[in-house]
């Protein structure tokens, strides 16, 4: 909470954690210290630092993403840290990462501090106030970006991105879910048993592997006033997998307010514009599975965000929404 | 019993609203105060079904737990037998009796995995199921403002 009591415990606390890995003469000050709302999942407090080096005061917009008490997602602020900074020197626009705390010692909760980029997200930006010729541009150009995720070299640097499960990637996320849900149930839920049984028999191989980001959508898109990316963010989720993951998760039905544009911009446009970007051939029926996967993913998140209100540690009352729970009966049945 | 739950959450709710009107509440406090405001009206909305809704589930999930009790293995049938007479005399025991019989139902379509769910009669079993499943969601006041609970338990 950003009680004044609470921000002058986090600017000292940041101020002491940045001074630790600054030169000893920079005397770091943390200016203009604010928590913003957005993100579901994770803490982020904006501020200035300020230091001076060389006779010369200096001054860097930063961010703080701090593990909330609870919420939709349990991750790993240390992965997602080494993604960041293993995709610095890629073409994919990331937001440079300064300083990790993964454990929490000296920041009160595990934390990473980034620059913070200019711009601003829209959620639905697609089918925002914008004319359509501007909002067929974006979202070509959103496309060209998840491309671009894809075709980040990831060979062999499993220390920045993680296990590669190769062609059983799907399995492997199925697996890594169904875990989410056994940890953080607290009833039963038989609809995600029937839809797990169902996505286990039908899983698909993974044609190759490639970096997911595993959240990508507009919100999570950082457009300056020009309407140029700066940023893609949040890639806590992001891990090496079966490129058709993504590609089901912009085209699942509960989502496509989001990413598609009714009678201008279909899935199967997507498809063709990134198959033409990333040579990538699109498995049909396997975006079909991963939009059912992306259900399932949602409905776990639920859980875990309901397990979080439960506990008290947080005060959304999350649980599997209807929408979500028919989605994975019909496909159940289908 | 005068006020009722309902009554008082309504009243409440009225504090609440005269909170809110007050234009020196800060801004993060007036969005803790709209999503109180929300949860509140959700359980307004959901509170007198919440019994009628567990009941039916329970007789309804009973009823498909029992018709494919000769599919699943021995025992189910010595697990199962205790739930079809437990009751569902208030919402905690509604709850608990719910949660035991949707066990049950995972359990099942486990066991059909594992077995004949390849076979016709496998088919129809798991389809039992899924159909009863996708009737709670629409049933189901916490998920819906205007649920459809079927009249009619089948217990």
């Amino acid at each position: 909470m950003s009680t004044p009591d609470g921000l002058t415990e986090i600017g000292s606390q940041l101020e002491r954690f940045i001074a630790a890995r600054m030169d000893p003469g920079d005397r770091p000050v943390v200016k203009g210290l604010s928590r913003v709302g957005t993100g579901r999942s994770r803490e982020n407090w904006l501020f200035d630092l300020q230091w001076s080096r060389d006779g010369l005061t200096r001054t860097e917009p930063l961010i703080v993403r701090r593990d909330p008490a609870g919420g939709l997602l349990q991750t790993e602020r240390s992965a997602e840290f080494a993604i960041l900074r293993a995709l610095e020197p890629s073409p994919v626009p990331s937001p440079p990462v300064r300083w990790l705390d993964a454990d929490g010692s000296e920041l009160g909760k595990p934390s990473l501090v980034m620059a913070r980029l200019p711009g601003a997200c829209d959620y639905y930006l697609i089918n925002g106030d914008r004319p359509l010729p501007a909002r067929l541009d974006l979202a070509g150009r959103f496309c060209d970006l998840l491309a671009e995720v894809h075709l980040v070299d990831v060979a062999g640097d499993t220390a920045a991105f993680g296990h590669d499960p190769g062609p059983e990637a799907a399995r492997s996320e199925l697996g890594r879910w169904q875990a989410v849900v056994a940890r953080d149930s607290v009833q039963p839920y038989p609809e995600l048993t029937a839809a797990a049984h169902w996505l286990d028999r039908h899983a698909p191989t993974s044609p190759r592997t490639v970096l997911v980001h595993g959240d990508f959508k507009p919100g999570n898109i950082l457009l300056d006033t020009d309407d140029h990316v700066t940023a893609l963010l949040d890639w806590e989720l992001a891990h090496l997998g079966d490129p058709h993951e993504d590609l089901g998760w912009v085209t699942q039905p509960l989502r496509t307010g989001e990413h598609l544009i009714p009678g201008s911009w279909s899935a199967e446009d997507l498809f063709e514009r990134y198959e033409r970007k990333t040579g990538i051939a699109v498995d049909r029926a396997a975006v079909a599975w991963w939009n059912v996967f992306a259900s399932y993913k949602t409905a776990a998140m639920q859980i875990t965000g309901l397990r979080s209100f439960v506990e008290g540690r947080c005060d959304e009352p999350y649980q599997p929404s209807a929408p979500v729970l028919r989605q994975l009966l019909d496909a159940v049945t289908a | 019993m005068r006020p009722t739950v309902g009554e008082q959450l309504a009243g409440i709710d009225r504090l609440l609203e005269q909170i809110g009107a007050d234009p020196a509440i800060g801004s993060e406090s007036a969005l803790l105060l709209r999503d109180a405001r929300r949860q509140l009206g959700r359980l307004r909305g959901s509170l007198d079904l919440r019994l009628p809704f567990l009941r039916w589930d329970n007789a309804a999930s009973l009823a498909v737990l029992q018709a494919i009790a000769p599919r699943l293995p021995a025992d189910f049938g010595a697990r199962l037998a205790p739930l079809a007479s437990a009751s569902d005399e208030d919402e905690h025991q509604a709850t608990e009796r719910n949660d035991a019989l949707r066990t049950l139902l995972g359990e099942a379509l486990d066991a059909l995995a594992e077995a004949d769910r390849d076979t016709g009669e496998g088919r129809v079993a798991h389809r039992l199921i899924v159909d009863h499943l996708r009737a709670r969601v629409a049933a189901n006041p916490a998920l819906n403002k205007n649920p459809t609970i079927p009249d009619h338990p089948r217990e």
